[in-house]
């Protein structure tokens, strides 16, 4: 027997206060008043009566109670005998953490990681607690620390895998956390995963506690080898108002001996073609089809890895949707026409000719017919035009058109238009001093594929000259590093006008050189030009805002009640208000009415991350160190839990918190308590009828 | 007001009746004629008149009682002047110590201590005697002298008295003995929480001056049968002091104290020639009103001034 915290047990002297409260106040009434204490004074007795003590019944149980209060503060505990003996080490909590990424697909990887599971809680005893986690890129947690173990293991013939990559850090993270609840002695974590050397990068808030057992079972997929198809690229040509795209896949090898594949493309399920495709070892081969047309919206397609795709499965399809769009036509006004003036920006819409852009330069603004076939106006150092030009310009915009109006020298407003123009164009600012971009709004379309890191980096454009722009009811996109604005955005009507306050040519600035200069023009165009980024497809896991979607395909709009079709079947509802669809499966998903069949709805094409497809496993030993915990352990086996149940130290703190007698102490403690309260108002009660019957009687 | 008690007598002498009379006068002379005309007696038992004086006659004065045979010596009108026989001072000694504030029920001991001595100066009023007050505590705090004129006074002054002092004998007495110095008639009406041989020395002192004591104990039915169960604690009325009791062991020794000193005032009275009358507060005004007139009557039939039999 033992105490936690004996030092609580000083508080036995506080068992001298009922007792002093017996004796000293035992009548706490009104006095009774009485004539004379003449002979009462004279018996003997008051001593007496003073020091005796009434109710022992009262005085034993307020004692006790006080003694089980301090017994539970200082924590008794039994180091041995029957209990300990009973308990053995102390019950366990376990948490069981199950990779269900899609390299579990590998061969039998997944039953066996399941089997793995199953024996873990099935060697569980009668006092253990167990939680199951599933994990990919998120974890999920199944169970939580329930101690009816044929749950979890009915729960393990319920469960997948997904579509998702794996990620180590978030399992963990969610695994300490419910262990950090529980009140068990010994904790244990047990990772069945394969171990993908991909997964884990040591995150310092992935740790378990000190103390806590961390066993790992690698689930052997076998040979590593696997062919996959990693990427995909569509180019576009357009050809007599048609578009035509050419789709390159890659595939890879990640196996140690050459390998070869068919390859077939496949669009609106109809098989195009199909390639065989021999790759290193480790290395990676181009697999290029011949162009096809794009005839309608939302054309589903699908490059699959037929023969030679053993391995794993979900990275052996790769799926797009695509849709004509047609070239951006824009025209290009630059007072000085075709020449050095316009250089970069000519070459950055016609580039390869690949771009999605008609471009055209003319020294003016166009005729009414050209104008209304354009759909993107750049004013390239010119003159925002005054009289009815700038009228026609004006209406171009508000009537869907967009507007970019690149500052120069000789840029200037007519005051009857400068109202229209989200900024006024001050003076040219020029001096030693060199500007550069301080401020980008990451979160709009033109700038948002900038955002990640190493996607491109404005600050390293140097800005020789630029027009001071004072923005009025604009949007500042950017701003120069002393604060004064770059790009400037307004809506009018239903078109864009934008104000850069600098050239888009090498004469004021060095944006041209820079690697950004290229998807800047690009995607500031597109954006006038109301086309939005429509990506062929997204990768699991994934989130995407469907009333985006639907904005930047054109003149798309989510159906009444339309819901989600999942791949495999399946539909998910979605909030008319909020679209968000979490695409967490590989295939094509569909957003239609639910029973409806339209012809190319809305369609969504989801890849996995091929990241999972590198099946080379990482060191499990660095693993289980870089998690945390006292005691680690590396299996691959059941045959783990015996081995690690040998190494823990039962501490005082185990036995106390296994045994944890303080509970039935307050709880008794509690009950003594009531008891009394009871008691003594029964005797209270019994008193004020006796002293009603006396004052009756007298 | 005449309600009928259980023992089938009016219930004018009940204490607890009389308590709701707030005019002393009206309540003494209520007490008084009920208890005469209940026992049936002449207001005037064993009163003579004897000649006191002449004075010239004066028109209006009643001619039975000229003395003819002085006209006939002197030929003129006298009238005879009578003065009662036992016509003498009663000096009423009324305890207003804190302890006789006490009253388990509906009458405290010095409300019925005020009836009682209002019955009895009325009582005495009437029987021309000349009627005095002292009432005390620790001193004497209301002085009425005795005069056939004073009945008024006295029973305004025992209406005023309010317990509130600790009690004491000795400086009270002492004034008394210095200010009642014809012989007469001394009612002591008190509880009587004292040493039993001091009092009844004391009070024995005035019967050895020649005059006739009698001793009034007042005390409530809680102070002699001590009813009380629980434990709690006694607060002193007069001292205030605290006193933690278990009347349920106790009681019995408590009663025992109490009878034992009740006895000693007893034989101490006795043995120094003072009448002794105890008195419940829960029971009627007959006890006293009757050991009074029994007291008179012996002192009317011995002569002032000699010891009379105790009762």
């Amino acid at each position: 027997m033992g105490f936690l915290t004996p030092l609580f047990l000083i508080g036995l002297a506080g068992l001298a206060v009922p007792i002093l409260i017996h004796l000293t106040r035992q009548e706490r009434g009104r006095p009774v008043r009485f004539p004379s204490l003449m002979f009462l004074e004279k018996i003997p007795f008051q001593e007496t009566s003073k020091r005796r003590i009434r109710h022992w019944v009262l005085l034993i149980m307020r004692l006790a109670a006080l003694a089980l209060l301090v017994a539970a503060f200082a924590r008794p505990f039994v180091r041995e005998g029957r209990l300990a003996a009973v308990g053995g080490p102390g019950p366990e909590e376990l948490v069981v953490l199950l990779d269900n990424s899609y390299s579990m697909e590998m061969g039998d990887s997944w039953e066996r990681a399941v089997s793995e599971a199953r024996s873990m809680i099935g060697a569980l005893r009668p006092r253990d607690r167990a939680s199951l986690i599933v994990f990919s890129e998120t974890p999920q947690l199944v169970h939580r620390s329930i101690p009816e173990l044929p749950r979890i293991l009915a729960t393990l013939d319920t469960l997948g895998t997904t579509s998702l990559a794996t990620r180590f850090a978030p399992a963990v993270k969610l695994a300490a956390s419910t262990l950090a609840a529980s009140t068990l002695p010994r904790q244990r974590v047990v990772v069945i995963s394969d171990f993908q050397r991909t997964a884990w990068s040591p995150d310092p808030d992935a740790q378990v506690a000190e103390g806590v057992v961390v066993e790992t079972v690698v689930i052997e997929g076998g040979e590593i080898e696997n062919l996959a198809l990693t990427d995909l690229e569509l180019g576009r040509q357009s050809a007599g108002g048609r578009d035509r795209v050419t789709v390159e896949a890659r595939l890879v090898n990640t196996g140690e001996s050459a390998a070869s594949g068919e390859v077939t493309l496949a669009v609106d399920e109809t098989d195009l073609e199909t390639v065989t495709a021999t790759v290193a070892p480790g290395g990676a081969e181009p697999v290029a089809f011949a162009p096809f047309t794009l005839t309608a919206q939302f054309t589903r397609g699908e490059v699959r890895l037929g023969e030679g795709g053993e391995g794993l499965l979900q990275d052996n399809t790769l799926s797009f949707v695509a849709s004509p769009g047609g070239d951006l036509q824009v025209v290009v006004a630059d007072p000085l026409g075709p020449g050095d003036s316009n250089l970069y920006l000519s070459g950055a819409l016609d580039i390869a000719g690949g771009a999605g852009f008609d471009a055209s330069v003319t020294r003016g603004l166009p005729g009414d017919d050209e104008l209304s076939r354009s759909e993107v106006v750049i004013l390239n150092g010119g003159p925002f035009p005054g009289g009815s030009e700038g009228d026609r310009l004006r209406a171009f915009v508000e009537d869907g058109g967009g507007l970019l109006m690149v500052l120069g020298e000789r840029s200037s407003v007519p005051s009857v238009h400068q109202e229209f123009l989200p900024a006024t164009i001050g003076a040219v600012s020029e001096g030693a001093m060199e500007r550069r971009i301080g401020f980008v709004d990451y979160d709009h379309a033109i700038f948002e594929a900038f955002r990640g890191p190493r996607s491109g980096d404005f600050s390293q454009a140097v800005f020789y000259r630029t027009r001071l722009l004072t923005e009025t009811d604009g949007q500042v996109l950017a701003r120069f590093d002393d604060g004064t604005p770059a790009l400037v955005e307004a809506q009018r009507g239903r078109g864009r006008v934008l104000v850069w306050a600098s050239g888009l040519d090498r004469f004021w600035n060095s944006l041209p050189l820079q690697p950004i200069y290229l998807p800047f023009v690009h995607r500031v165009t597109r954006h006038l030009g109301g086309r939005g980024e429509v990506l062929p497809w997204h990768l699991a896991g994934s989130t995407v805002n469907l009333a985006g979607l639907a904005e930047t395909a054109g003149s798309w709009e989510i159906p009444e009640g339309a819901v989600a079709m999942e791949p495999g079947g399946g539909s998910v509802p979605l909030d008319p208000d909020r679209p968000l669809l979490e695409l967490d499966r590989r295939g094509i998903w569909e957003v239609r009415p639910p029973g409806q069949r339209p012809d190319h709805p809305l369609a969504l094409a989801v890849n996995v991350d091929v990241s999972e497809s590198d099946l080379t496993q990482m060191d499990v030993q660095a693993f289980a160190v870089s998690v945390g915990g006292t005691a680690t352990a590396s299996q691959t086996g059941p045959e783990a839990a015996g081995a690690t149940e040998a190494t823990v130290e039962i501490r005082e703190e185990d036995h106390e918190k296994s045994q944890s007698f303080w509970r039935y102490l307050l709880a008794a403690a509690f009950l003594l308590m009531v008891s009394e309260t009871m008691l003594s108002n029964g005797l209270s009660r019994h008193r004020v009828k006796e002293r009603e019957e006396v004052t009756a009687t007298v | 007001m005449a309600t009928r008690s259980p023992a089938g007598h009016t219930s004018f002498l009940d204490p607890t009746v009389l308590a709701r009379i707030d005019n002393l006068l009206l309540l003494a002379r209520t007490v008084v004629d009920g208890f005469l005309q209940g026992i049936h007696r002449s207001p005037y038992l064993g009163v003579s008149m004897d000649f006191a004086e002449h004075r010239p006659y004066m028109p209006g004065d009643d001619i039975r009682r000229i003395d003819w045979r002085l006209f006939a010596r002197t030929d003129r009108f006298y009238i005879k002047q009578f003065e009662a026989e036992t016509n003498a001072d009663v000096a009423f000694l009324f305890d207003m110590s804190a302890s006789m504030g006490y009253g388990s029920g509906e009458v405290t001991k010095l409300d019925y201590g005020r009836f009682l001595t209002a019955s009895l100066a009325y009582f005495s009023a009437d029987q021309k005697d000349r009627v005095g007050l002292y009432a005390f505590d620790s001193d004497v705090v209301e002085h009425v002298r005795p005069s056939a004129a004073h009945l008024e006074k006295v029973l305004h002054a025992i209406a005023r008295v309010q317990p509130r002092r600790e009690g004491e004998w000795d400086r009270p007495l002492a004034r008394v003995a210095n200010t009642f110095r014809r012989r007469g008639i001394i009612v002591v009406v008190s509880d009587f929480y004292h040493d039993a041989d001091e009092l009844t020395s004391a009070l024995g002192l005035f019967r050895a001056q020649g005059n006739d004591v009698v001793a009034f104990h007042i005390l409530d039915p809680a102070e002699i049968d001590f009813p009380f169960v629980q434990a709690a604690n006694f607060q002193d009325l007069e001292t205030r002091e605290l006193l933690p009791v278990v009347p349920e062991k106790y009681a019995s020794v408590y009663r025992s104290e109490v009878r034992a000193h009740i006895d000693e005032l007893g034989r101490g009275f006795i043995r120094h020639g003072v009448d002794y009358v105890l008195l419940n507060t829960a029971e009627p005004l007959d006890d006293a009103l009757y050991a009074y007139l029994t007291f008179r009557q012996r002192t009317l039939r011995a002569p002032a001034g000699r010891p009379g039999a105790g009762r």
